[in-house]
């Protein structure tokens, strides 16, 4: 086993940790954007910015990396890299039958050490020259040319990544191995490999399925399947996946963005939403609706810098957080009647209900600076108009307040 | 191979190890220092066979090779009529110069040498297709193979000797300096009294 002392320095290490981690990153983009049936031209992408990861102009989808970060723990690169990292790509016909494509694995094996090479310069180099090797195998495999169809053919590609044991029986009995390159470090050496199925053919009884069933594990409940390219807007993802409302809301292929726009527009038109519901008006030209294809979102995304993933997402502080589970009806036995059943559900209802915008709006309310635009000028202004009526009407309120209390003494005595 | 497949076969190689060999243009800062823009790249789909290669999305380096490559295919399939089944040999050599005294020009030291030896076919015969497409993904695969050895491959050039080891010529990339050789003997031609320098060898035997 490599010794941690190979290297000449921590920065050196700490520095080798960092790489291998950003080739499993840009690894699993090119496999996936090999994957979305997309040919590369020449004026396809924008220009890279020269900070691109290894010197190569390798998509930044964010969706993609949260996939590869979900399956390998900033803080255990190297551990995953020798547990082994997996892309599973696999296809789904219009039918609902499934197939396991192929499974592409990064992995580090520590008696492959190589210590003379200390230059981090140069690993750095030679692994961009890996990737090279993955982008040039990714378009020799029978998985390649069906993805190029899936533009014209109903079907859907899915991809997964997860760590840990390889499930290559799921390709079926016909699989070929190609080791796409071994990169030699003081660590170890880190290969990329691709096990794929040799016969394409889906049998109409679905064996696989049942075979799939039972070699299901834990990993695959961890690391859900993407969708890549669905072919067409004809059916709803079949996987379960959690709804996450603070994704903008994307139209379904082939959509009309402006037909859609204009629907939305009457509808405001026709049924103005309350000022005491939003903070301000529907105005189509200065803010357009967060409405994206997923072929848009795709290329918006491609000169996002890689580093920006470094950070974590932001999360919506003071509320009850997203992955909480939601409260489960509280049972009281024998006390159907009970006045304390009733206070417990309408807790529970209360604590499950989504967060309000108007929530959010109102703390930022509260905590604004000089400079306001003249939207929340008037939301203030309404505010402190009601706020005027209440004041004014304080004689009215205690008095109110003055005979509630002495109807309880009568009642009382 | 077919002689319509020729160019094709040829290209997929070259491109893919020219991909491989290439670097995005330097910057020094100064005479050690420099950053390395990137490298962007391009599908390229085949006519006559069934297969998608990868090169640098570079105009000026694909209609070079695109130039050679064409000229070899001319000459080869040009034999046809008068041999019953021509062959012939391309290939791609990687050189670095190495400054000479006044008067005597730099000289190159080839350091790499990858050589497709063609055999033309009539006509193609059934299953050709499929095992030109076997044929070129085991190439691939080989080539990626050798690449991520890292036997040898020049240093990291300073700026005054970057035009030994690079070709600067293009505005986009920068290959390692390369050059083509045509021959149709069969057997690869070498540069004249090089050929004991010659550090690799890999011989593409189609």
């Amino acid at each position: 086993m490599a010794p941690d002392a190979v290297f000449s320095s921590v920065a050196d290490r700490n520095e080798f940790t960092k790489f291998a981690k950003f080739l499993a990153y840009k690894g699993v983009q090119v496999i996936v954007e090999s994957r979305k049936g997309e040919k590369i031209e020449a004026a396809s992408r924008s220009q890279g910015a020269d900070t691109d990861w290894f010197n190569l102009q390798i998509p930044d989808s964010p969706e993609v990396n949260q996939a590869t970060k979900s399956a390998l723990p900033s803080d255990k690169v190297l551990e995953t890299f020798k547990a082994e990292l997996h892309v599973e790509i696999s296809v789904q016909t219009e039918d609902g039958d499934e197939m396991v494509l192929e499974l592409w694995t990064f992995g580090l094996d520590e008696t492959q050490f190589d210590p003379t090479l200390k230059a981090m310069n140069t690993v750095y180099f030679r692994m961009g020259i890996l990737l090279k090797s993955l982008i040039a195998i990714t378009r020799i495999t029978p998985a390649y040319h069906l993805s190029r169809q899936q533009r014209t053919e109903s079907f859907t590609i899915f991809y997964r990544v997860y760590s840990g044991e390889p499930k290559s029986q799921i390709l079926g009995d016909s699989v070929k191995k190609i080791q796409v390159g071994m990169l030699r470090t003081p660590r170890g050496g880190i290969k990329f490999s691709v096990a794929y199925r040799t016969d394409l053919s889906i049998s109409p009884n679905r064996t696989h399925k049942s075979k799939s069933l039972l070699l299901k594990s834990d990993h695959f409940e961890l690391s859900p399947k993407h969708v890549i390219y669905d072919s067409k807007d004809k059916r709803e993802v079949k996987e379960k996946q959690p709804i996450d409302l603070n994704k903008p809301l994307r139209l379904a292929a082939f959509v009309d963005e402006a037909l859609v726009k204009q629907v939305f527009e009457e509808f405001f038109r026709k049924f103005p939403v309350p000022k005491c519901r939003i903070s301000h008006e529907w105005k189509p030209s200065e803010k357009p609706v967060e409405c994206k294809s997923i072929l848009e979102l795709d290329n918006d995304i491609i000169l996002k810098s890689p580093t920006s993933f470094e950070l974590p997402p932001k999360k919506f502080s003071g509320f009850r957080s997203e992955n909480e589970p939601p409260l489960k009806l509280l049972y009281f036995p024998f006390a159907d009647r009970h006045p304390l059943r009733e206070l417990a559900e309408f807790y529970k209802e209360f604590f499950n209900a989504p967060h309000l915008k108007l929530t959010e709006e109102l703390e930022r309310s509260h905590s604004k600076t000089p400079g306001l635009d003249v939207e929340e000028e008037i939301e203030e202004n309404d505010l402190s108009k009601d706020l005027l009526i209440y004041e004014n009407s304080i004689q009215e309120f205690d008095d109110l307040l003055a005979d509630m209390c002495r109807s309880a003494e009568w009642s009382g005595n | 191979m077919e002689g319509r497949q020729v160019d094709e076969v040829i290209a997929s190689i070259f491109h893919t190890v020219l991909f491989h060999r290439s670097c995005g243009k330097f910057t020094y800062n100064s005479e050690e220092s420099y950053s390395i823009r990137t490298v962007s790249y391009v599908d390229v789909d085949c006519d006559f066979i069934d297969f998608t290669y990868v090169c640098c999305d570079s105009e000026a380096l694909a209609s070079r090779i695109k130039r050679e490559i064409s000229d070899f295919s001319e000459l080869l399939r040009g034999a046809a009529p008068s041999t019953a089944s021509p062959h012939g040999s391309i290939s791609l050599e990687f050189f670095q110069k190495r400054r000479a005294r006044w008067p005597f020009q730099p000289e190159c030291v080839p350091w790499e040498v990858w050589t497709v030896c063609c055999e033309l076919v009539d006509r193609s015969l059934p299953g050709e297709h499929e095992s030109v497409v076997e044929m070129l993904q085991d190439k691939i695969v080989f080539i990626t193979e050798i690449i991520n050895r890292h036997e040898y491959v020049p240093k990291m050039p300073s700026r005054s000797d970057v035009d030994l080891i690079f070709d600067t010529s293009y505005s986009d990339i920068q290959p390692y300096l390369f050059k083509i050789h045509k021959s149709l003997a069969g057997a690869p031609s070498t540069s004249v009294g090089n050929t004991v320098r010659k550090l690799i060898r890999d011989t593409l035997a189609l």
